[in-house]
């Protein structure tokens, strides 16, 4: 019990295989183990840092995107109102230019109209005014009274046109 | 029986851990009694010194036991 | 009365249990050691099995257990022995499963090897030459040299005094302990055999047992601690 020997030596040395055992059997990998799940809950710290700046620029994207299509759609809007305005003042103006034409082709043929029957006219009076003649002419009256009856007649006309 | 009156002289070592003890025990009680809140910390210094105290006791205990085995 | 004596001593002696011939010479081997060859199985043992198939997501209770001993364990010591000195905590846990063990074995009706004043010594032993390695160490041959005038230069002898008594003084301490804890149960157990031992045991075996481990662990730890500051 009291005495000091070779056994001394033993002890020291069964303490340095509990030592070897302990550190190496239930230390090491429970210690491997918690690193490593340390390990992954980094990565997946990492992870979802990363999927949330993504998110963040995705979000931005489409933000810039959405501005975008806001732009677009105004300068359509604005383009889609000037092509509507200048194709309106078109057809008024060409509405305008058929009416005029119109016009002025109804009174030209008004003109015309008016002409042919004023010439219908004359030519009617004239031929009536003829045949007055050739009915006097047939009443018998002299050839020289006639020539100058139809004379005065071409000189009537003839100053009338 | 001069062996075992030496073992008992040696024995009496134990009077100071006892009084050592009873001393740290006291002051310890105060102390919590004074703050409850560290309980934990004066608990564990209070078994350290407890040990520490106990040493001597021990000593005198080993003492003994050497004078019985060693002289015959 | 004579009887009594006759007993208790036979039940403190340390038997050896067989010897060894090498060269000549016999080589006794205790029950302490061969007790301690016990514990290295155990602690094999217990050891494959807790880490056997270790899973980084655990789904049994035996892995969380397992993890929860070896963190407990690593923060107690490292607490003791402060961050600075954290690759001494393995030696540290080693003593204290060790101490811990061979303490609770009396339980189980062996006679515990830290009664034997081999194991302590080499315990103690062990202790202070990886305190003053430790100085050494941080400190390097010059320092350590000169860490014995600390802090007078007439302090010198009792430092280098305290060399010897520190080991002696933890040897002696744990030997001690577990030798009066012994002794005590042993008579109870010769006066009344049957229902009073067990409160003792209770405070004798595992308390004592416990906390002796603890304060052998705590001291050494705070030589540590001291060399490396």
């Amino acid at each position: 019990m009291l005495k000091l020997d070779i056994n001394l030596v033993f002890t020291v040395i069964n303490l340095l295989i509990i030592y070897f055992i302990v550190s190496k059997f239930l230390f090491q990998p429970v210690k491997n183990i918690l690193a490593k799940r340390q390990e992954e809950l980094d990565k997946q710290y990492a992870d979802a840092a990363a999927a949330k700046s993504q998110a963040g620029e995705l979000r931005q994207q489409y933000e810039e995107r959405v501005k975008g299509i806001d732009e677009e759609k105004a300068a359509a809007v604005s383009k889609a109102r000037e092509k509507a305005d200048e194709e309106y003042g078109r057809i008024v103006a060409e509405a305008k230019a058929e009416a005029q034409k119109i016009m002025s082709d109804a009174k030209k043929k008004a003109q015309g109209e008016q002409e042919r029957s004023i010439r219908q006219a004359q030519e009617q009076i004239a031929g009536l005014v003829m045949e007055a003649a050739a009915r006097v002419v047939a009443s018998g009256e002299g050839q020289a009274a006639d020539r100058e009856l139809y004379n005065q007649f071409l000189a009537k006309t003839g100053e009338q046109r | 029986m001069g062996v075992a009156i030496g073992a008992g002289i040696a024995a009496l070592a134990g009077i100071g851990a006892g009084v050592g003890i009873g001393i740290a025990s006291g002051k310890a009680v105060e102390a919590v009694a004074r703050q409850p809140e560290a309980d934990g910390k004066i608990t564990k210094l209070l078994l350290l010194g407890g040990a520490l105290a106990e040493a001597t006791a021990i000593y005198g205990f080993v003492v003994a036991i050497l004078i019985i085995m060693l002289v015959k | 009365m004579e009887e009594l004596a006759g007993e208790l001593v036979e039940q403190l002696d340390c038997v050896a249990v067989f010897s060894v011939n090498i060269g000549g010479y016999e080589i006794p081997i205790y029950e302490s050691t061969v007790i301690t060859w016990v514990i290295i199985l155990i602690l094999l043992l217990l050891s494959l099995f807790l880490t056997r198939n270790l899973q980084v997501h655990p789904t049994g209770k035996r892995q969380l257990f397992v993890e929860m001993l070896v963190t407990k364990i690593e923060g107690f010591i490292t607490d003791m022995v402060g961050e600075e000195a954290k690759g001494y905590v393995p030696y540290l846990s080693t003593v204290l499963i060790y101490l811990a063990f061979a303490n609770l074995i009396g339980l189980f009706g062996v006679k515990p090897p830290t009664k034997d004043l081999n194991v302590t010594a080499a315990l103690a032993l062990m202790s202070i030459v990886l305190v003053q390695f430790a100085s050494i160490r941080s400190k390097g041959a010059g320092g350590w040299l000169k860490s014995f005038k600390e802090p007078m230069a007439i302090v010198t002898p009792i430092n280098i005094l305290e060399l010897f008594i520190k080991p002696l003084s933890l040897c002696m301490r744990l030997f001690g302990n577990v030798l009066g804890a012994f002794v005590i149960m042993e008579l109870i157990k010769i006066l009344m055999p049957a229902v009073a031992p067990v409160p003792f045991s209770l405070y004798f075996d595992i308390f004592d047992g416990l906390i002796q481990a603890y304060v052998f662990v705590f001291l050494t730890s705070l030589y540590i601690r001291e060399a490396v500051e």
